[in-house]
């Protein structure tokens, strides 16, 4: 019936056209992509800065997306969002149409225009929008694809495309593929794989072939991070947490969907499937600094899920169900009807996962209170624009996005998370603030004064051995063996030269830590190496530390840093000055004692390491 | 039979006595906000001459239609030559066509009476239409006719008589406002019926626009309003009108949302539902489209009002049933997105202004009720006025300016100055809308939407001092040779009507000077 309501429809689109442009905003990490795209788009080449070749998105095909939208419009800052906003109305009405009941079109409706992350990840300038529509139309062909080849060739296409735009949708959407796939032929399954993955993975040879890495740089800096994976799911989980505090929706209709879907069996149970792993991934991965980006995707399919129950329960379900968001709503502290061109100006980053459009509205919002600036106006632009005009050619910014987006495409700009910068994304954090995404490193000396092509001013050797490899990489003509033969054993010669280089850990001895010649012990980004001298068989380890760092304690086996056992830093206390105590059954081989460095601050003085036989 | 009759006429009265407090809110609302802009006063100035017997012009000295709409001026001429008062005329006239608007839209809904509700709600929490009920500007004509247009061709237009009337109503929209026939003409034209009987008669009923612009080209010299020439000849480039065109979307969205959200519900549920108002839903598309291309105005959502009446009335059409959760969703939407407002209509009290800051916003619009009310609204922290207090405030500036001006000044905002100054003076406004020289000319840069200034050319001012042309730019002195024949020399000369074509043609260069 309900598609026989033009009005439900008309002002329902027409409510999240408003909520979306009122909206409307730019993340920091799309701007990065912005400037990537505006590149390409003046014959500069699909690449951050000009002088090299790193690939700063990691949502290709909504790059081209950005590539032709500077192409046909001449501008990406307004037009994009615009793209976005029709996308995120396509979705919207992709599942009006599919709606049977009005109960069910309005908990649509609600759905998606009163979740403030869907909202806000419905514009951002990131590739969300798109991965939306690509969710949603994949669920829509996987419940049809049973009995249609042509809905699961659809499928197998929208997959690819999805996994295209991010290789996160794969999780999402590939359950039900393979399940449609299982019972075909076996050619016409390989085919269908074949479009499902072929776009992504010719996407990743020909970024190692372009960038030297198929990886974007984000990846790889989190990848040099070293997070133990106990304390990323850690982070991930706090991340959930955040997220549902901001947006009690979010994870309330991600949950209905999966229980949904499990319940109704068939494609729906693998699609719910498809929403675990899609949020599986996200907590496993850390999350992100920016409260519920990754778990959209699996939020839209789950609204899609729960609609689909309505239809089999009736629409006393939907009802209940909107009584439940309204009361979520209530919840919320910010709805999204409520936010206008003041919204984040008291914006106070409270924890590591936040809002992030509050955190940057007041300066790339789309209808912010500074009416009419186009671009970015936060502080970092304003400090970007004064860099700018005292004529400098290298810039560096905690924000690299909206710092680049005011420089212009001339001004070389990395940023010391290293997002940008192929060295520094390769480097460990700074002390003390190893983490999941984000994690900044400190400046090698004269790396600043290097940029943009003399490596010759860096102060150790050996990053300057790392950054002439990375050149090999990122500068010149990509093509040749020996350069994807670099390309290959860059990751080994990376931590090699790091490790020989200032930059990395101190490397200390048990007999010097025992003599008292190293208190006190200053730490740099990769902690302490205490050589043990020999091989030994270890079963324990005690330690008397005097800082606030969260540690994890590596036993090594080998001289080129392979860990062998891990000791999370739950098995030792915070408190300093105290004998720290690791026990562990067996017996490990160890060389060297590696502690590295997590969160927290201060100084390290290493007392005494003691290892029992 | 009996109980059952009851139990309908209750429901009935309840729902009609809610559209009736509906409608008395929405007059409370208007008259708390009411008031007159600037812009009304160059209205009223040519008003003051008409009725003193200097013609219908803004200046006595040259014959220039500096106001943008010729039926409000001429519905308000007599209302004014009879209460003495433009500012209490100019409220009463449009507090009058604000009451036709609303009775107009509740007829044409009156199909479901929950639509009529919708409306009255929309109207009260839209920003725009309350604004713009009153401000001595046409628009409260403007929507009564709209309206009336849009209840004239709710049925398909298939009489001489219908035909008649809507080829009228087109006419008078176009006398309103010209601009707004890109809304009216679609709207007439799609429900028009069996074209060989009709047709004749919708063209005579365009003849009070055919007859105005006749009038218009004898008695200016040109077809159009000078305030036409004056904002849309501006050389700026188009596609930064096009950028401040969305600026002024994304204003009325941040100050006013629920004008768009009724726009856009208004032409989706149209363009979805299988109606026969697709046309309507299209004309408005390309209204919104038309204010974009011309960069909007200064005044927030001033432009987007004749869109949102259209929108409403649209309501009325759907040939569809509505659910009750398209009801539920059509209003809550609606209450939800007006008073998410920064500043909703229903708190606007009598102190409403404006902070100066916003004045200065970069991109160049304004709450312009927000900056006038406590100089020009009727009902204001002094309680009710019968004149603007800048009246008291602006004489003893005049008074110095005239003193040291005895024939001519310059100036830029010239409404309330031009009211006040009366018609000894002749003003050059640099903003050209009532210039007919500047107007012709490129406007300067940086450039303010709706406020374009001009450079005035070397002698120009002497020129209009003096009463003679002694501009030094050879092709600018030809050009307002032409001018000064069209607007000032004798109506019926020969020469004259050649510089009407002329000026027409832009054929200008070479026009011999009298020095």
């Amino acid at each position: 019936m309900s598609d026989r309501d033009p009005l439900l429809h008309g002002f329902g689109l027409a409510f999240l056209l408003v909520i979306l442009t009122r909206t409307a905003w730019w993340s920091d990490a799309a701007l990065l992509a912005r400037r990537s795209a505006e590149m390409a788009a003046t014959g500069g080449g699909l690449q951050f800065n000009a002088a090299e070749r790193v690939q700063t998105f990691d949502h290709p095909l909504w790059t081209f997306v950005l590539i032709l939208v500077r192409l046909t419009a001449g501008e990406t800052y307004v037009a994009a969002l615009v793209v976005s906003i029709i996308l995120s109305v396509a979705c919207l009405w992709l599942l009006l149409r599919r709606t049977r009941h009005p109960a069910g079109a309005l908990f649509v409706l609600a759905a998606l225009t009163l979740s403030p992350t869907f909202v806000a990840y419905s514009t951002s300038g990131l590739g969300t929008p798109l991965l939306h529509l690509f969710v949603i139309a994949a669920a829509l062909a996987a419940t049809t694809a049973e009995s249609s080849s042509r809905a699961a060739a659809r499928l197998a296409v929208v997959v690819g495309l999805g996994a295209l735009t991010h290789w996160t949708f794969l999780p999402i959407a590939l359950p039900a593929l393979f399940a449609i796939c299982r019972r075909r032929p076996a050619a016409w399954t390989a085919s269908m794989l074949l479009i499902a993955l072929g776009p992504l993975l010719v996407w990743w040879a020909w970024a190692y072939w372009y960038y030297g890495a198929a990886q974007p740089l984000g990846a790889i800096a989190d990848h040099a991070a070293a997070v133990p994976w106990p304390e990323r799911i850690e982070t991930g989980i706090e991340f959930v947490r955040q997220s549902t505090r901001l947006d009690p929706m979010l994870s309330s209709v991600i949950a209905a969907g999966v229980v949904t879907g499990f319940l109704a069996w068939g494609l729906d149970a693998l699609l719910a499937l498809g929403c675990v792993l899609g949020t599986a991934i996200v907590v496993i991965n850390g999350g992100s600094p920016n409260a519920g980006l990754g778990l959209t995707m699996p939020y839209a399919v789950a609204v899609f899920l729960v609609t689909r129950g309505f239809q089999r329960v009736g629409p006393w379900a939907a009802g209940a169900s909107l009584l439940v968001m309204g009361l979520l709503v209530t919840r919320m502290p910010s709805p999204t009807f409520t936010s206008g061109s003041e919204y984040g100006k008291r914006f106070r980053p409270t924890a590591r996962a936040r809002d992030a459009r509050a955190e940057m509205f007041q300066s790339t919002g789309l209808i912010r209170e500074s009416r009419g600036r186009r671009g970015p106006s936060g502080a970092e632009a304003t400090r970007a624009r004064q860099v700018s005009a005292r004529g400098e050619t290298v810039g560096v910014s905690s924000r690299p996005g909206e710092f680049a987006a005011v420089v212009g495409l001339s001004m070389h700009v990395i940023d010391p998370e290293g997002l940008t910068d192929p060295l520094l994304a390769r480097l460990p954090p700074a002390v003390g603030v190893r983490r999941a995404w984000g994690a900044p490193r400190r400046l090698p000396d004269g790396y600043v004064a290097s940029l943009p092509g003399n490596a010759g001013k860096i102060a150790d050797p050996a990053l300057t051995t790392l950054v002439e490899e990375l050149h090999t990489l990122t500068r010149g003509v990509p093509a040749g063996v020996a350069r994807l033969l670099a390309a290959y054993h860059l990751p080994d010669n990376a931590s090699r030269l790091i490790a020989q280089s200032s930059y990395g850990p101190v490397r200390t001895s048990l007999a010097a830590i025992a003599a008292g010649n190293e208190r006190p012990l200053e730490l740099r980004e990769g902690g302490v190496i205490a050589d043990v001298g020999s091989r030994r068989s270890v079963s324990s380890v005690t330690a008397v530390l005097s800082a606030r760092f969260d540690y994890d304690v590596v036993l090594i086996d080998r001289t080129d840093n392979r860990a062998m056992v891990t000791l999370p830093r739950a098995t030792w206390s915070d408190v300093p000055d105290q004998n720290r105590r690791a026990t562990f059954d067996g017996a490990v081989p160890t060389t060297a004692v590696w502690f590295r460095c997590g969160r927290g601050t201060g100084r390290c003085v290493i007392a005494e390491i003691a290892l029992a036989p | 039979m009996r109980p059952k009759a009851a139990g309908s006429v209750i429901p009935r009265l309840l729902a009609v006595g809610s559209l009736a407090a509906l409608a008395g809110l929405l007059g409370l609302v208007v008259v708390r906000t009411a008031w007159v802009s600037d812009d009304a006063f160059i209205t009223f100035r040519t008003i003051d001459n008409f009725v003193h017997g200097s013609g219908l012009r803004w200046n006595v000295t040259e014959r220039v239609q500096s106001y943008t709409h010729p039926l409000w001026l001429l519905v308000l001429t007599p209302v004014v030559a009879l209460s003495g008062s433009a500012y209490l005329s100019a409220i009463a006239t449009s507090l009058a066509f604000t009451t036709v608007t609303v009775a107009v839209v509740a007829m044409a809904l009156r199909r479901e009476l929950w639509r009529v509700g919708f409306a009255l709600i929309a109207m009260i929490v839209s920003k725009a239409f309350t604004d713009y009920a009153t401000s001595g500007l046409e628009n409260a004509l403007s929507h009564a006719l709209l309206a009336s247009l849009m209840l004239v061709t709710a049925a398909p237009v298939n009489t001489r008589r219908r035909a008649g009337l809507a080829g009228a109503l087109v006419a008078l929209i176009g006398l309103s406002r010209l601009d707004l026939l890109l809304l009216a003409v679609p709207i007439a034209v799609g429900a028009t019926r069996e074209w060989r009987r009709t047709i004749p008669y919708f063209a005579l009923g365009l003849m009070p626009l055919a007859a105005w612009e006749v009038f218009s080209l004898v008695y200016y010299g040109v077809p159009f309003p000078n305030t036409a020439y004056a904002k849309l000849a501006t050389h700026i480039p188009q596609p930064e009108l096009l950028v401040q065109g969305m600026s002024y979307l994304f204003d009325s969205l941040d100050r006013d949302p629920v004008t768009i959200f009724v726009v856009a519900g208004g032409a989706g549920t149209a363009l979805v539902g299988r109606t026969h108002s697709r046309i309507c839903a299209l004309a408005v598309c390309a209204y919104v489209v038309y204010v974009l291309r011309i960069g909007g105005d200064f005044m927030s959502g001033r432009f987007l009002t004749a869109p949102f009446v259209v929108s409403l009335c649209l309501l009325g059409r759907l040939d569809a049933v509505t659910s009750a959760v398209g009801r539920f969703t059509a209003v809550a939407a609606v209450v939800a997105v007006g008073l998410s407002a920064p500043r909703p209509t229903l708190a606007n009290d009598a102190s409403y202004s404006t902070p100066w800051q916003e004045i200065q916003s970069p991109s160049g619009i304004v709450d312009e009720r927000g900056f006038y009310f406590q100089h020009t609204g009727w009902l204001t922290t002094h309680g009710f006025r019968t004149e603007p207090t800048d009246a008291a405030e602006l004489r003893p500036k005049l008074d110095r300016v005239m003193a040291q001006n005895p024939r001519a000044f310059v100036h830029g905002t010239i409404g309330l100055v031009g009211y006040y100054v009366g018609p000894s003076r002749h003003i050059v406004d640099d903003f050209a809308l009532c210039d007919p020289l500047l107007a012709r000319l490129p406007a300067a840069i940086p450039w303010r939407i709706g406020h374009y200034r001009r450079d005035l050319p070397a002698g120009y001012f002497e020129s209009v001092d003096r009463d003679q042309n002694v501009i030094e730019d050879p092709q600018i002195a030809s050009l307002y040779e032409v001018i000064r024949v069209v607007t000032r020399g004798p109506l019926w000369s020969w020469t004259r009507w050649r510089a009407i074509i002329a000026l027409n043609t832009g054929r200008t260069d070479g026009w011999p000077v009298a020095r």
